[in-house]
């Protein structure tokens, strides 16, 4: 089995035991390439159909380019897709804008359509804290997320706890960055165009306008990007300020519920 | 390149964070403003460079200089990539410990050569034994704190081999000393130990070879869920434990013992003519079986898989469990009465008689149908493996 095959496998395992245990599930998609390539998984786990809503959580300010892209990409693959708006207070960023936004839409939406499970394209290797994470995993009514006493996962069994108000499930948990781009290729999933180099810049990692900054790049192709990161000594959310503006604000932002 | 999952077992405090983060950093598998931002923070609380910071991320563990819960971490070697499993070393962590190293492939051991051993040093020995390792190392560390001096090394060792000893055979295991902390024999031969000649940790890890023999098993393929297209057909879903699956063979499941023929195999999107262990399937039979859903398993009909109404396996519990529980093996859960026949204290292993309410496949094997879980209102409370 190669390498790659090994990476969908788990994850394929992981959707179809969510699909399994839970009665309502939805995914969160950004339109990044990490939820796409969720999203192309959940297809192949369920034979062309995705059998759950995506959300994507709207705060008005996104690129251009990911509207047009969740639009072609939806009617394309028959996606259902949900828009819960977030509104932009003011001047905000890092832990208090996706905080506060970006999470509160999504509390809203999830009371009101009343999922039980929702799964977030998170990795380990993005980030030391979203290393620490499951691939189930409890977030109680306030949609914390108890870290310092996560429940046992032991081999493929889970733990699910009563008062948990929905479990996120992480079936991409074990992908590195290069993984994604190399699986993109192999499957040719489409991506954001965003991510591709235009005047000597692209996005690496893709968050709202306000949040996200490109870094210098000539890569344009898959091709390219892939030689890229091979040689590449920054990590993948250097241009993303929640993870940088102050010391362990992706941990506070985790604990409060943030994807 | 094959991936191999490795985890680190110990006692805290003799360096198993420390060992990772100096892999990472030797192997240059991890990106340079991790490296800045671990450089950054050690200062802040006033330590020199932190190796175990490129592991210990949260708030809490870099102040206490603990690991609370598992992180895996990407090791690039030449021939593998190494899924490097950091486990808390704390027995009141050890449901976490659990999560972690239930993932491995390998183990390494890491005892330190200035406090010799001490408890959790056997408890993760006993482990590893118990979790059923394909292989194990034992790495010395801190070497650097008694003076490099060989006979402290084989103090140690002594000491390690005669705990082995006295509770279960293990194949011959290597030794290494090192220095996590100086990057001693860890991915660079040391220079402060001349008297040692044999491999260095990263070697050592190079000449793993992962154990994959579950194709050439008897076929279980345990029924995850059953899909209706529009169309009305049903596909059978589920990831093959062990064995292989061709087009036209004639399965039979259990527990229902119905029979039929495979007409397609699914693999994601595409139509296959067989498929093997490992892989997540979807199978469309000749025949429409209402009785086949989740938990019943697919086998070959001369198979002699039979149902069982009482188990014995080796377990380790979390926490004091009421007589009366659930218990899952693979898609399969049941209620039931759980007796002691040999009994330990918390954490430790003890031999369990399982009596199940409904009768469900369990057998001895590497694979989900070889494990169990032992479930209070849907939390996991201890763990246990066929006998």
């Amino acid at each position: 089995m190669s390498d790659l095959k090994e990476l969908e496998e788990k994850s394929i395992f992981t959707i179809r035991e969510a699909q399994a245990r839970f009665k309502n599930l939805a995914a969160l998609w950004s339109t990044g390439k990490d939820s796409t390539v969720l999203v192309a998984l959940a297809r192949k786990a369920f034979f062309g159909r995705v059998p759950f809503p995506l959300i994507h959580i709207d705060n008005g300010i996104d690129f251009p380019e990911t509207y047009e892209f969740r639009e072609r990409l939806s009617k394309e693959w028959g996606l259902e897709v949900l828009v819960p708006k977030s509104i932009i207070k003011d001047d905000l960023s890092g832990v208090r804008c996706c905080g506060s936004n970006k999470t509160d839409a999504l509390k809203r939406l999830m009371e009101e359509r009343h999922f039980d499970g929702l799964f977030v394209s998170i990795r380990r290797d993005e980030h030391g804290i979203r290393g620490k994470e499951r691939y189930f995993s409890p977030r109680d009514k306030e949609f914390k997320w108890d870290y310092k006493n996560q429940a046992p996962e032991i081999w493929d069994y889970i733990s699910q706890t009563d008062d948990a108000s929905h479990i996120r499930i992480h079936p991409l948990l074990h992908w590195t960055e290069l993984d994604m781009w190399l699986y993109i290729k192999q499957e040719g999933i489409p991506v954001n165009p965003l991510y591709f180099a235009h005047n000597g810049m692209r996005y690496r990692s893709l968050g709202c306008t306000q949040c996200t900054v490109g870094i210098e790049s000539q890569a344009s192709t898959v091709d390219e990007i892939i030689e890229e990161l091979k040689t590449t000594t920054t990590s993948e959310r250097a241009g993303r300020m929640q993870d940088k503006e102050q010391e362990n604000v992706m941990q506070r932002l985790r604990a409060l519920g943030y994807m | 390149m094959k991936r191999l999952a490795i985890t680190l077992l110990g006692h805290k405090d003799h360096g198993k964070s420390t060992l990772i983060g100096r892999l990472l950093f030797d192997t240059k598998s991890v990106m340079e403003d991790r490296v800045e931002e671990v450089m950054k923070h050690s200062k802040i609380l006033g330590r020199p460079f932190e190796y175990a910071f490129l592991l210990d991320s949260f708030e809490e563990e870099r102040r206490d200089g603990m690991t609370i819960d598992v992180i895996h971490a990407q090791v690039k070697g030449k021939k593998h990539l190494y899924d490097c499993i950091d486990v808390p070393g704390h027995r009141e962590l050890l449901k976490n410990m659990l999560s972690g190293a239930s993932h491995a492939d390998a183990g390494i051991l890491i005892v330190s050569a200035k406090e010799g051993l001490e408890e959790q040093t056997g408890h993760h020995l006993r482990l590893a034994h118990w979790l059923g390792l394909d292989s194990l190392m034992i790495v010395v560390n801190k070497m650097d704190l008694v003076g490099y001096s060989q006979q402290m090394f084989e103090t140690v060792v002594k000491e390690v081999e005669s705990l082995r000893k006295t509770f279960f055979l293990l194949p011959k295991v290597e030794y290494i000393p090192i220095s996590a902390y100086e990057g001693d024999n860890v991915v660079n031969r040391s220079q402060n130990m001349g008297w040692y000649s044999g491999r260095t940790l990263f070697e050592q890890l190079e000449l793993l070879e992962r154990q994959n023999h579950l194709s050439e098993l008897s076929l279980r393929l345990p029924v995850q869920d059953v899909y209706e297209k529009t169309t009305g057909e049903k596909i059978i879903a589920g990831r093959i434990e062990s064995g292989k699956i061709h087009v036209g063979q004639q399965v039979l499941f259990v527990p229902s013992r119905e029979k039929a023929m495979v007409m397609s195999i699914l693999t994601t999107n595409e139509c296959k003519t067989s498929a093997v262990a490992g892989e997540n399937i979807g199978m469309i039979i000749d025949r429409d079986l209402p009785s086949i859903k989740r938990g019943e398993i697919c086998c070959t009909p001369e198979d002699s898989l039979n149902v069982r109404k009482e188990i014995t396996a080796h377990a380790i519990l979390l926490e004091d469990i009421p007589q009366q529980l659930v218990v899952e093996c693979g898609p399969s859960e049941t209620e039931c009465v759980v007796e002691a026949v040999v009994p330990a204290s918390i954490g430790e292993v003890s031999t369990l008689r399982f009596r199940f309410k409904n009768p469900m496949i369990v057998e001895r094997a590497k694979t989900s149908l070889g494990r169990l879980a032992i479930k209070k209102q849907g939390k996991i409370v201890g763990v246990a493996v066929a006998v």
